[in-house]
């Protein structure tokens, strides 16, 4: 059997394989790293811990039911968990029900994750990175940012909420994510590779 | 349905959509057509998915206690075999459902109920067992057969081909095992048929004594093996291939198919 020790040196992509041949100890590795990463979208988006955990439970449970789904040609591993855990998320907070209770809470809103920039090198180096990279961003770009990924609202609320058109909101989520990548290409922080391919 | 939406307008969506903004279904739809059609749309998707996930991940905090623990539980209440597709919540309660009335027929001993939950059993598994190929495809088994050649290359490396355990066996089958110092290894296989469904090889290190060795578990390797990486076991003499019911066992009652030990 493959030890704890070995999956904690392996990539991810060789991770997903060990959870293809249902070794535990891969979902668990792949969980350690990015089932913080994880779970603080989750609760973010829900404001609701027991919620968020159940999103980050089903997001893991798929990996490890369904690995193939993850097409390392497309992106990152962390990319692809995030993903459904923000798709998860937002489709919990957008019924009707959830949205009425996260209303009422919405007074007593507390995101409650201190966030421990520290926590890691790799998210020391990268943080320095990605605020350098925040900062080439308006204040109107970043705000549409946050409030359609980390808020959940769709691009017409975001409008709303900023009091700005549509049109404007759309695109500036668009060019906004668009900076931020070439920025943190352009320092290193992530690959410039293009590596997903024509499926 | 509103109005087609044109391909400039379809790229203004892109950043929306690939933060989940979108709010109506059309919109949506429209988009993922697009998509289909366009690869630089779905590369542009793709790349600002990894840069939104770079937002989630830094400083992102430990998850909570015992989370963890139940995703475990959770692992074996549901077993791998069966399906938990994330995107229909509907259709997860409804299989949880068929896993339940699985256990309840098995329980009571009736065999139509038991009958038809086999054929459950089975059909699931059928979408599971080609995991293994499929996974090792996307994950480069050419990536691994380039590491195999190349350990094979090192003067460190040890081999051991394994052959038919039964000498009339008619087939041609047989596999290389290249181990390194440290553990890392790789087996090449030749010529081994692909199983049925539902069943898997399984690798396993000879270990501790020559003549009566101890066989420890070393890889579950799917009903299709190419080339595959593993760990090998401190002290290991060799190595054997059995046949097992998917998704493996832990201790072997099957015949060895292959066996070998290093040169």
């Amino acid at each position: 059997m493959v030890s704890d020790q070995e999956f904690r040196e392996a990539s991810d992509a060789q991770l997903v394989v060990a959870v293809g041949r249902f070794h535990q100890g891969a979902l668990a590795e792949a969980y350690r790293r990015h089932g913080g990463a994880a779970f603080g979208l989750a609760l973010r988006i829900t404001n609701d811990r027991a919620l968020g955990e159940e999103v980050v439970q089903e997001v893991f449970l798929r990996l490890w039911n369904d690995p193939e789904k993850f097409d390392p040609a497309r992106g990152t591993l962390r990319a692809y968990l995030l993903a459904h855990t923000h798709g998860r998320s937002v489709d919990l907070v957008r019924s009707e029900s959830s949205r009425r209770l996260r209303e009422e809470r919405g007074a007593r809103r507390d995101r409650g994750v201190d966030y421990d920039l520290e926590r890691e090198v790799w998210d020391l180096a990268l943080a320095e990175h990605l605020r350098d990279a925040l900062r080439t961003l308006s204040d109107d770009e970043r705000s549409a940012i946050e409030l359609a990924y980390f808020g959940g609202h769709t691009y017409r609320e975001v409008a709303t909420l900023l009091g700005q058109p549509e049109g404007t909101v759309k695109s500036r989520i668009r060019s906004g994510l668009g900076r931020l990548r070439s920025t943190l290409v352009a320092t290193g922080a992530v690959g410039s590779g293009e590596p997903w391919l024509e499926s | 349905m509103a109005r087609e939406l044109t391909p400039d307008e379809l790229g203004q969506l892109l950043g929306a959509y690939a933060l989940d903004a979108l709010a109506e279904d059309d919109e949506r739809a429209q988009v993922e057509s697009h998509l289909g059609r366009e690869v630089s749309a779905r590369v542009e998707v793709a790349e600002l998915r990894e840069v939104a996930a770079l937002l989630a991940a830094v400083g992102s905090p430990p998850p909570p206690d015992g989370l963890w623990e139940r995703i475990e539980a959770a692992l074996e209440a549901e077993p791998p075999r069966l399906v938990l597709p994330l995107d229909a919540a509907r259709e997860r309660r409804a299989r949880r459902g068929i896993g339940i009335r699985v256990a309840a027929g098995i329980a009571a001993a009736s065999a139509v109920a038991a009958a038809a939950a086999a054929f459950v059993v089975t059909d699931e598994m059928a979408q599971q067992e080609d995991r293994l190929a499929v996974v090792e495809a996307q994950m480069g088994v050419e990536g691994t057969r380039r590491a195999a050649l190349a350990a094979m290359a090192s003067p460190q490396a040890r081999v051991a081909h394994l052959e038919p355990a039964d000498p009339a066996a008619p087939r041609a089958a047989s596999a290389t095992v290249v181990t390194m110092p440290g553990g890392d290894a790789y087996l090449m296989a030749e010529a081994l048929p692909d199983l049925a469904r539902g069943r898997t090889y399984q690798l396993w290190a000879m270990t501790g004594d020559h003549d009566h060795p101890t066989l420890l578990s070393s890889a579950i390797l799917g009903r299709r093996v190419d080339v595959v990486s593993f760990h090998a076991p401190d002290g290991s003499l060799g190595f054997l291939i059995t046949d097992e019911p998917a998704p493996g066992v832990t201790t072997s009652v099957r015949p060895t198919l292959l066996s070998g030990e290093f040169a």
